[in-house]
């Protein structure tokens, strides 16, 4: 018979809760969202968006299956496969992500989206996507580069949650109910040893 | 008994059901080995693995472990393990949990890409996942039987630096693992080696499970390389483990590794293998239900 003490449940918990406080911080990073949208707004103007960044050598690049009758379809179900999420099911944009449709995609070389697929926006959110094939993202640039423009904006970017308290309240509810949780299942609290039984 | 596990069983299933949006990935097969790649931000993957092992001196045991492996950041990955094991003819016991973190600390992508790992290991001496290979561990450590094994505790500390390459749709990992046991025993090191490769580079325009870009192969190799004492490859022991994954449009992912010993200090045999399903906007769905903003 195992029995597992209460340090391992409280190491359990706090496990839970550093897990727990590393959501609201993913949640915090992606709520910032004016101070993102003021800073590519700036990139934007100042022309050092990521787009921009792309070193003229990878902007040079030509999608090597621009002619391939079968890249935009394959680059469609590739973007709803990994980046619809975030970016909306029509490139749309979200609280998370840019709108595809915008004119600074769609009149960025092909090379250029290559690169930030590949580079990913790693301390703005956007992760890297060299785990894809080249092929895979040369397809998913075929689709990009295919969806044009469209007056549709981003959704809004407003948001008013004070993040750190909202945090600090949100790990206290779940600790709390964590606990609810337990009690109701075993009938105590943490204070008993729970047993697992061997066979 | 069961409702003494609620939280770790409960939890796990009520989330996955309340969890509205999925993605798919395009998952590694590595099972020991790690690559550069960090969860999506906002994303829950919740895996379950398992490991046969077939033992000398003993009872063959098949351990087995929860991983839910949460993307805080595009930077930042972190991670629960739940682990357990059953012993034949002996029974079955929970040995204990693991805390880590990934962060990758360049902005955009290199050659060799580092990512630094560190992880903190709450288990019994009766743990069986061997999820790492370090310092001096053989296949005799896991013949203790439960009765006595699980009475050692291991508070550990683990670092990793992790290295990664992608070329030309393969993909190259080396990891170098330092362990320290919160006690005084002394540093341990051990290292973890993987290459594998989709079978089909570019995709195709339907969706479909047996598509030659669902399936990624390669291999890994792991093993130990002693302590600060006596640092090499005397009494350790190392595994070579053909991989395989499975990435289903479904959205679930299927694993499997076949390792064998490579010296008489390793077990002979290990089958491991594990399921996987990703939820994308996890973190969104958690904020809404503690009172957060849409």
């Amino acid at each position: 018979m195992r029995t597992l003490n209460g340090s391992s449940v409280a190491g359990v918990c706090g496990s839970a809760m550093l897990l727990f406080v590393s959501i609201c911080y993913g949640q915090q990073g992606n709520r910032d969202d004016a101070a993102v949208a003021t800073k590519l707004a700036k990139e934007k103007a100042s022309g050092d968006s990521e787009l921009d960044k792309a070193p003229s050598k990878a902007r040079a690049r030509r999608n090597p299956l621009e002619h391939d009758p079968d890249a935009v379809a394959t680059g469609k179900k590739l973007f709803f496969m990994h980046c619809a999420e975030c970016h909306g099911e029509a490139a749309e944009g979200t609280r998370h992500a840019p709108n595809l449709h915008d004119a600074e995609v769609q009149e960025a070389a092909p090379g250029a989206i290559f690169w930030v697929l590949t580079n990913g926006i790693v301390w703005h959110g956007m992760p890297v996507w060299s785990k894809l094939p080249e092929a895979q993202r040369w397809q998913l640039v075929a689709y990009i580069k295919s969806l044009g423009g469209t007056p549709k904006g981003p959704r809004s970017l407003e948001h008013s949650a004070d993040i750190p308290s909202v945090c600090v309240a949100q790990t206290v509810l779940f600790t709390l109910n964590l606990e609810r949780l337990y009690v109701a299942a075993s009938g105590r609290g943490f204070n008993v040893r729970p047993r697992f039984r061997g066979r | 008994m069961l409702s003494h596990s609620f939280p770790a069983v409960f939890l796990p299933v009520l989330l996955i059901a309340l969890l509205p949006r999925f993605c798919s990935a395009q998952e590694n097969p590595y099972i020991v080995a790690y690559d550069h790649y960090m969860e999506e931000p906002g994303s829950l993957e919740v895996e379950y693995f398992s490991n046969f092992g077939n033992q000398r001196a003993g009872n063959d045991f098949h351990a087995f472990w929860m991983e839910f492996e949460y993307g805080a950041a595009a930077w930042w990955t972190t991670e629960l393990y739940l682990d357990g094991q059953t012993t034949f003819n002996e029974g079955t016991l929970f040995t204990g949990f693991r805390f880590e973190n990934r962060i990758r600390p360049l902005k955009h992508e290199h050659f060799i890409n580092p990512v630094l790992y560190i992880e903190y290991e709450n288990t019994s001496g009766a743990d069986k996942i061997l999820k790492e290979i370090e310092g001096h561990d053989v296949e005799a450590d896991n013949g203790e039987p439960n009765s006595l094994a699980r009475h050692d505790h291991n508070h550990e500390l683990e670092f990793k630096l992790l290295l990664s390459s992608t070329h030309k749709g393969w993909n190259f990992v080396e990891n170098t693992i330092a362990t320290k046991n919160l006690s005084n025993d002394p540093w341990e090191f051990g290292y973890a080696l993987g290459a594998s490769r989709p079978l089909k580079l570019k995709a195709t325009p339907k969706r479909c499970n047996w598509c030659g870009e669902n399936f990624i192969v390669g291999a890994e190799m792991y093993g130990g390389l002693g302590d600060r004492h006596s640092f090499g490859l005397g009494d350790t022991s190392h595994y070579l483990a053909p991989v395989a994954a499975w990435n289903l449009p479904s959205d679930w992912t299927l694993r499997i590794s076949p390792g064998f010993g490579l010296n008489d200090n390793s077990h002979r045999f290990l089958l491991r293998w594990g399921l996987s399903r990703e939820f994308s906007g996890f973190g969104d769905l958690v904020g809404r239900l503690f009172g957060g903003h849409p």
